[in-house]
């Protein structure tokens, strides 16, 4: 695996996003703004990846191009030589183990929307229009003593298990549902309460970093929520069903009076395809 | 240049070092762009508070702002300088941009979300600071914040015991007991769990404009009406423990 390769191999991860905040030798790769790989591009044969501690001094052990990180926090960081001895699975693994730890440590904000990239959602435009009334109206209170809630759960993160537990309880305390269920599945209730307000809990496990994720919303009336857990606020401009394409540009006579090579950002829809270097 | 074509997505080819952009609809698998003429890019500064690190997560411009297969990806986690951001945007052809930029403040521990959705490139960032509310306890048994001036939309707590995270979120007047809460949804997927050392780790709160506790949520757990309506303004404010 050559730098070409590693470099290909990151820009691949959701939200990850490649700069040179050091220097045009040091090729950086950030996710969430946070360091998950650096690349002396000088040298052309190193990396360096960060790593949980104890893994760390197993793969030095194992492995003799896997050295403490040169000009890093030596605990936390390895530096990887790849001169064709180590296999690619290896440094892959390495890679991937960097920027998940990176990603776990990022704010649960952050991580729902590299999580959102990596999902790739497929959306549904049903009747898009940008206009709307304003902020959505209270439902009337609940009559003879019930709320009817029809709610699912969309998959969190690629690491979450599909299996995840919905509790809806009255703010007292006292539980109307508590449903260990499938994520994307439907769950139409009644619930006996003569409560306007709820609280609405959500329970994952992270079958790869072996954590739960409990989230809880208190006091809220979920009779017009379609899901157990908010979404992020943005447009979500992932889609699916692509065709593989090619543009040429051509006739780049504008750019020929400067300084012969440009770096050139290109975007199509909503993926940054490459940066392209052109030869003026 | 290989790529991967949607119906309807623009190409935004854009060379820093001229400043010029092109915009083309591709309309087959295998176009040609005529790039003899391209338009000039406006160059724009942001004033931005003094943090260690801004960085725009992105800016989407949308070429039909009624028809999201529209939406071009014009900066992705894009590194500005802190105090002043300066970049490049197509001033041209884009009927709405979505604008999300993040900082961090020198000590790492506070971060800052600003969202803007308008049919221009917002002239100023407004940052939440720590000067908007007064942490009065930040136990499990006891949680309590106060806002000074006007209140967010909601106000979420993160906590953890061991492989547990807990997050809360509620309304800016509520205040919490976190352990108890926890225990009494006498979960079936953390039994067996020992929560009592439950510490908090997060602290954020969001403003939307317009919007209260019980209309946010009704709007952020509703997908279908993220996707047909944007905020037009939004800020968050997160502070690590």
């Amino acid at each position: 695996m050559n730098i070409e390769e590693v470099r290909a191999y990151c820009l691949r991860k959701p939200g990850a996003a490649e700069s040179f905040p050091f220097g045009e030798e040091v090729l950086v790769f950030k996710v969430g703004g946070k360091i998950f790989l650096l690349a002396n591009l000088t040298e052309g044969n190193s990396l360096n990846v960060k790593c949980d501690p104890e893994r760390a001094v197993e793969l030095r052990e194992r492995h003799e191009e896997v050295q403490p990180g040169y000009h890093m926090n030596k605990r936390h960081w390895n530096t990887v030589r790849i001169d064709g001895v180590l296999k690619t699975k290896d440094i892959r693994d390495m890679i991937d183990h960097s920027y998940e730890m990176v990603v776990a440590s990022l704010p649960k904000k952050v991580r729902d929307m590299v999580a959102k990239l990596s999902l790739c959602t497929i959306m549904v435009l049903c009747a898009f229009s940008c206009s709307r009334s304003g902020p959505v109206t209270l439902p009337p209170p609940t009559q003879n003593g019930s709320m009817t809630v029809n709610l699912t759960c969309p998959r969190q993160a690629p690491t979450y298990q599909n299996q995840f537990e919905l509790i809806l309880s009255e703010t007292s305390g006292k539980i109307l549902l508590d449903d260990l269920t499938q994520v994307n599945t439907v769950i139409n209730a009644t619930l006996q309460t003569a409560d306007t307000l709820i609280n609405v809990t959500s329970i994952f496990y992270d079958s790869v970093y072996h954590k739960f994720d409990c989230r809880t919303y208190k006091a809220v009336n979920p009779t017009r929520w379609a899901t157990s857990v908010n979404g992020i606020v943005q447009l979500d401009i992932t889609r699916t069903g692509g065709q593989p394409a090619t543009i040429l540009y051509k006739n780049p006579r504008s750019l020929a009076r400067q300084d012969g090579i440009s770096m050139a950002a290109v975007m199509v829809g909503l993926l940054p395809v490459s940066q392209a270097r052109t030869v003026c | 240049m290989d790529y991967t074509r949607y119906s309807g997505a623009y190409s935004y080819f854009y060379i820093p070092g001229v400043n010029l952009y092109k915009f083309h609809l591709p309309k087959t698998l295998a176009d040609t762009v005529d790039l003899s003429q391209m338009d000039t890019a406006r160059q724009i500064t942001i004033p931005c508070p003094v943090n260690d690190y801004v960085q725009i997560y992105y800016l989407v411009g949308l070429m039909d702002s009624t028809d999201i297969s529209t939406a071009v990806l014009l900066y992705d986690f894009f590194d500005l300088g802190a105090g002043s951001a300066s970049f490049a945007y197509p001033p041209k052809y884009v009927q709405k941009y979505e604008t999300q930029v993040w900082g961090e403040s020198n000590d790492k521990s506070e971060q800052f979300i600003y969202y803007n959705y308008s049919d221009s490139v917002p002239g100023t960032i407004e940052f939440q600071d720590n000067s908007k509310f007064t942490l009065v306890a930040t136990t499990n048994s006891d949680f309590r914040v106060t806002f000074n001036g006007s209140k967010p939309s909601y106000y979420n707590t993160a906590w953890s015991a061991g492989p547990v995270s807990f997050d809360v979120y509620e309304s800016p007047d509520s205040t919490l007991q976190a352990l108890s809460l926890l225990k009494s949804l006498h979960s079936r997927m953390l039994a067996g769990q020992d929560l009592s050392g439950l510490t908090l780790v997060n602290f954020n709160f969001e403003t939307a404009t317009g919007y209260g506790f019980l209309d946010f949520f009704n709007y952020a757990c509703n997908p279908s009406r993220i996707q047909t309506y944007s905020l037009p303004y939004e800020s968050e404010y997160f502070k690590s423990f």
